[in-house]
């Protein structure tokens, strides 16, 4: 479903992604581990037309993606929840829920899928005529991940979903993420928390200062030493 | 000063400075928008105005057309207009530096101040009303203002288009994010903004006169509006205009004629000295 | 020798002597060259149309006295053509100083003339006054350009009424025409609404000073100022309502005098007797004024568009029109006299020396042209100003134009004043 093939990608003059590949079949959870500063979110941004990569290519469902525009890209299915929720502050939820069904295809489903959150984070209900910036920092992120699921995306990518929750909540977010795999979403998950991750991911992939250095099956990652001693304290 | 004028002259002062008033709104919310969506101060925001006016002069005289009417085709002509400088101009340089974009806009009053030249001369016009009593005009002028206006709230508060120019302005990345095509929504804003200023140029060569030049000053008091407004409010628009022209009128009758212009950036830096963010502003703006 | 060969060689000798004294005297003559004379005007902003009108006139003063040969310089033993250099101030003082410092050190003008807006020439004259180039101002209505005490102004002219003549002008006819009418057992109420500049101001200053000294019935009721290039006159207006005056004297150029008279009229429901200064006498004027100008006011000197009264006027409104296809202005014919004035003293100077070119203009003496002098005669007085006869135009609209009447002084009327339709009287 997404195929990306060596790429490499750059802030101005500084290099960040070093000769990056990565794919995602469809229906997969995939992870993408790393420490912080490994280019995690440099990687999504690129696959989202944010950055564009200097060489190598990106395919989405066998068409070429790396040049287009991000609104296009989004367009084709490709939906992130980015890092730092970046919500609208000055709107309400319930606009911020409109906009993530913005493309054609979301909008017709709009009302199905507002159900379908509403069911899944019953405060977001709640608090819909509020506005976003005053929802709590959980609230918040949760806000994000129902906007990006009012996408009706193809691929969703989170980027560090779980980062700053309490635990209940992170293990909530974990169940959400399986139950939308479950009704045929695939899914990028961006982690630091690699245990969880790896727990509901069918593979997995490690990113260290811009370069993948491991992948594999989620069992197999699980069971490496370097992953054992560097990120998992065992 | 204010009591040794008669009340019914007294009622005309305000009025006059609420009709005055309208312009800067209309001007103020129309820069405000551009700003808000683009990060971009459209210097040349008044010669936009101008160019509305002139072309509902143009559009009475030689089509003779109701120039209240020939508002709205003077706002498509000055968006369209808006549009396509926005895709020649201001998106070659978006982003690169404010230096770039402040001389673009400051090039562009005179690009637009001596092809207004050209077209119309340097002689004042004005639009004849078609009505026998000024009355009616003003009526027709708040009118129009309220209803302009109106069509603007709902179309940025109440539509998909204005919710994606809403969302551009407060996180341009996520707005891609969703899918919005913020460049597309940059030329709407861009001609929405100008096609707003079209119209209070009509209704300025409506209430008094203008010459290719006669954007500079209001152009200056509709950046003095946003700022006390707070940039990108748009209710702050709203008021600061209406206040603007009310404070001005009355600074004119208490201090006199020379206040006029004067009086305006005495507030803001009163305003800015007190409450740095405008009077309706956000902090984190 | 034979006396005959003597004779043939005393010719030749003598020949020699005048061939070679000839030809050292034509070789001693600075080679012939034009007279250049810089026209200082406003081309852009917000005095453009006067500016224009000043341009149109020097070119064809210009033209005229090139057609007829030039300007005999003795120095040069020839007639010399002018050439004119038009600097544009923009109606701006740093765009004037700009423009009059390129004249002269750029282009080496030997005169210079023009100059409109008090505001602009009081400070565009001062690279004149530091070069010592003769400067005839046309335009300015302020004295300061020849009084100022602050410059040496020996090289300064002003050719032009001053605010003085204006005002001296306007409330004598208030006071001998208007007040029998309106306010026979009173004082007549009179408002200002003039320009916040060196030129509004001089018209305020005069106001005061020539009901004084000359002791007339008339109360100044109420005094407003506005900015130069202000269009939007209400407010002021209202406030002059409020004061009740029976005339409201206007002194701004002719783009806010329309303004204001409509203003009040249309708007602020002021029902008076506007009255506007010369510099209006604008063909844009009238047009712009339409119905709105009917039985109102102007205080002019040159009256293009009123009936025939001098025809020198007629003259060059004719040749104007033929040449521009629009009526002449005012400031205009103030630079078209100018023109020939500074070519008369370059005559009488008899070189392009600028301190010689100066004293022939102090002591000029010649004919009046287009703008009518008391005694007939072009002279400067120790001020370096002339004695202009002003009269007073109500503009009558005929329902498809306006036009303008003399009606006062008695000695050039063509009809006699009325008020306007709908006026209402002020009060004491
Ligand atoms: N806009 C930018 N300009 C320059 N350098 C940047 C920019 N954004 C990120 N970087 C640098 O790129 C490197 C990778 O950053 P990135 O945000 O992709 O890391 P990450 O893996 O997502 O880290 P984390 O887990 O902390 O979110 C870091 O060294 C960071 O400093
Ligand atoms: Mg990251």
């Amino acid at each position: 479903m997404l195929e990306v093939d060596h790429i490499s990608a750059s802030y101005g003059n500084i290099q960040i992604l070093w000769d990056i590949s990565l794919n995602v079949k469809e229906g997969e959870i995939v992870t993408i581990l790393g420490p912080n500063g490994a280019g995690k979110t440099t990687l999504v941004k690129t696959i989202l037309g944010l950055l564009h990569p200097n060489s190598g290519s990106i395919k989405f469902l066998d068409k070429r993606i790396d040049k287009l525009p991000t609104y296009k890209i989004v367009n084709m299915g490709i939906v992130l929840v980015p890092e730092g929720r970046e919500i609208f502050p000055k709107m309400t939820v319930y606009e911020n829920l409109l906009l993530g069904a913005y493309g054609k295809e979301a909008e017709k489903n709009k009302d199905q899928s507002l159900e379908m959150i509403f069911q899944i984070f019953p405060i977001l209900k709640e608090r819909r005529k509020q506005l976003a910036q005053t929802l709590s920092g959980g609230e918040q992120q949760m806000l994000a991940i129902a906007r990006g699921l009012m996408s009706k995306p193809k691929l969703l990518i989170m980027d560090e979903p779980s980062l700053g929750l309490a635990p209940i909540i992170v293990q909530k977010i974990f169940r959400v993420i399986r139950e939308i795999n479950e009704k045929g979403v695939t899914l990028l998950l961006v982690e630091q928390n690699v245990h969880r991750a790896l727990e509901i991911a069918n593979r997995g992939y490690l990113l260290e200062a811009g370069k993948m250095v491991l992948s594999g099956d989620w069992n197999e990652l699980l069971a490496n030493e370097y992953v054992k001693k560097a990120y998992l304290g065992l | 000063m204010l009591l040794a004028i008669s009340p019914p002259i007294l009622i005309q002062i305000i009025v006059w400075g609420l009709i005055v008033g309208c312009i800067y709104v209309l001007l103020a919310s129309g820069l405000n928008l551009i700003f808000g969506v683009m990060k971009v101060v459209n210097f040349a925001h008044g010669e936009f105005m101008i160019l509305g006016g002139y072309i509902s002069y143009s559009l009475s005289i030689f089509v003779g057309l109701n120039p209240y009417l020939s508002i709205f085709v003077s706002m498509i002509v000055v968006g369209v207009l808006g549009v396509i400088i926005e895709r020649v101009c201001f998106h070659q340089i978006l982003g690169t530096s404010k230096l770039n974009e402040l001389i673009l806009s400051l090039g562009l009053i005179y690009v637009l101040q001596n092809t207004m030249s050209i077209l119309w001369t340097d002689y004042p016009v004005l639009i004849n009303s078609p009505f026998e009593s000024r009355v009616l005009d003003w009526v027709i002028i708040i009118g129009i203002t309220m209803l302009i206006m109106t069509g603007f709230y709902i179309l940025i508060r109440r539509t998909k288009i204005g919710r994606a120019m809403r969302a551009t302005s407060q996180n341009r990345v996520a707005a891609m994010l969703m899918g919005i095509n913020v460049e597309h929504i940059n030329m709407l804003s861009f001609g929405l903004g100008t096609a707003l200023a079209a119209t209070a140029g009509t209704l300025l060569a409506i209430i008094t006169s203008i010459t290719p030049y006669s954007g500079e000053i209001p152009a200056l008091k509709a950046f003095t509006i946003i700022i006390l407004g707070g940039l990108g409010s748009p209710l702050g628009a709203v008021i600061g205009g209406l206040g603007y022209g009310l404070i001005e009128s009355v600074a004119v009758t208490v201090l006199g004629g020379t206040w006029r212009d004067a009086v305006g950036f005495i507030i803001l830096i009163l305003v800015l000295i007190i409450r740095p963010m405008g009077l309706f502003g956000e902090k984190e703006i | 020798m034979k006396k005959r060969t003597q004779l043939i060689i005393a010719v030749a000798i003598i020949a020699i002597i005048v061939v070679s004294a000839a030809a050292y005297y034509y070789t001693t003559l600075p080679p012939t060259r034009t007279i250049k004379i810089g026209l200082v005007a406003s081309l852009t902003g917000s005095a453009a149309d006067v500016g224009t009108d000043m341009e149109r006139a020097a070119m064809m003063a210009v033209e005229e006295i090139n057609e007829a040969g030039g300007v005999y310089v003795k120095e040069y033993n020839s007639k010399l053509k002018i050439e004119l250099i038009v600097g544009d101030d923009k109606t701006n003082p740093q765009e004037g100083v700009a423009i009059v410092t390129k004249l002269i050190t750029e282009d080496n003008v030997d005169v210079l003339v023009g100059g409109f807006s008090s505001a602009v020439t009081l400070a565009s004259q001062v690279p004149a006054i530091e070069h010592n180039v003769p400067f005839v101002i046309t335009g300015a209505s302020s004295s300061s350009v020849t009084r100022r005490t602050d410059k040496d102004t020996s090289y300064m002219f002003h050719y032009c009424t001053i605010t003085d003549d204006y005002s001296e002008t306007i409330v004598r006819f208030l006071n001998h025409t208007v007040k029998p009418i309106v306010a026979p057992n009173r004082n007549l109420s009179l408002a200002l609404l003039y320009q916040n500049t060196a030129y509004g101001q001089g018209c305020y200053q005069s106001t005061v000073y020539f009901i004084n000294t000359l002791g007339l019935n008339i109360t100044i009721v109420a005094a407003e100022t506005f900015n130069m290039g202000d269009t939007d006159f209400h407010t002021q207006l209202l406030k002059i309502k409020n004061a009740k005056p029976d005339a409201v004297y206007h002194a701004g150029f002719t783009r806010d005098t329309a303004d204001a008279i409509k203003q009040g009229i249309a708007d602020v429901g002021l029902n008076t007797l506007y009255i506007a200064v010369e510099c209006c006498e604008e063909p844009q004027f009238y047009e712009f004024l339409g119905s709105f100008g009917d039985r109102q006011i102007l205080e002019s000197k040159f009256g293009p568009q009123a009936e025939s009264y001098s025809e020198a006027v007629d003259d060059y409104k004719a040749k104007y029109i033929e040449r521009w296809g629009v009526i002449p202005g005012m400031m205009g014919a103030d630079t078209y006299d100018a023109i020939y004035l500074i070519a008369k003293a370059i005559e009488n100077a008899g070189t392009l020396d600028k301190a010689k070119i100066r004293d022939a203009i102090e002591n000029i003496e010649m004919p009046q042209m287009l703008i009518m002098m008391k005694d007939g005669i072009i002279r400067f007085d120790e001020n370096h100003e002339i004695d202009p006869l002003c009269f007073i135009e109500q503009m009558i609209w005929d329902g498809t134009t306006l036009k303008p009447y003399i009606v006062y002084p008695d000695e050039l009327k063509q009809r006699d004043f009325e008020l306007p339709p709908g006026y209402v009287p002020g009060g004491p």
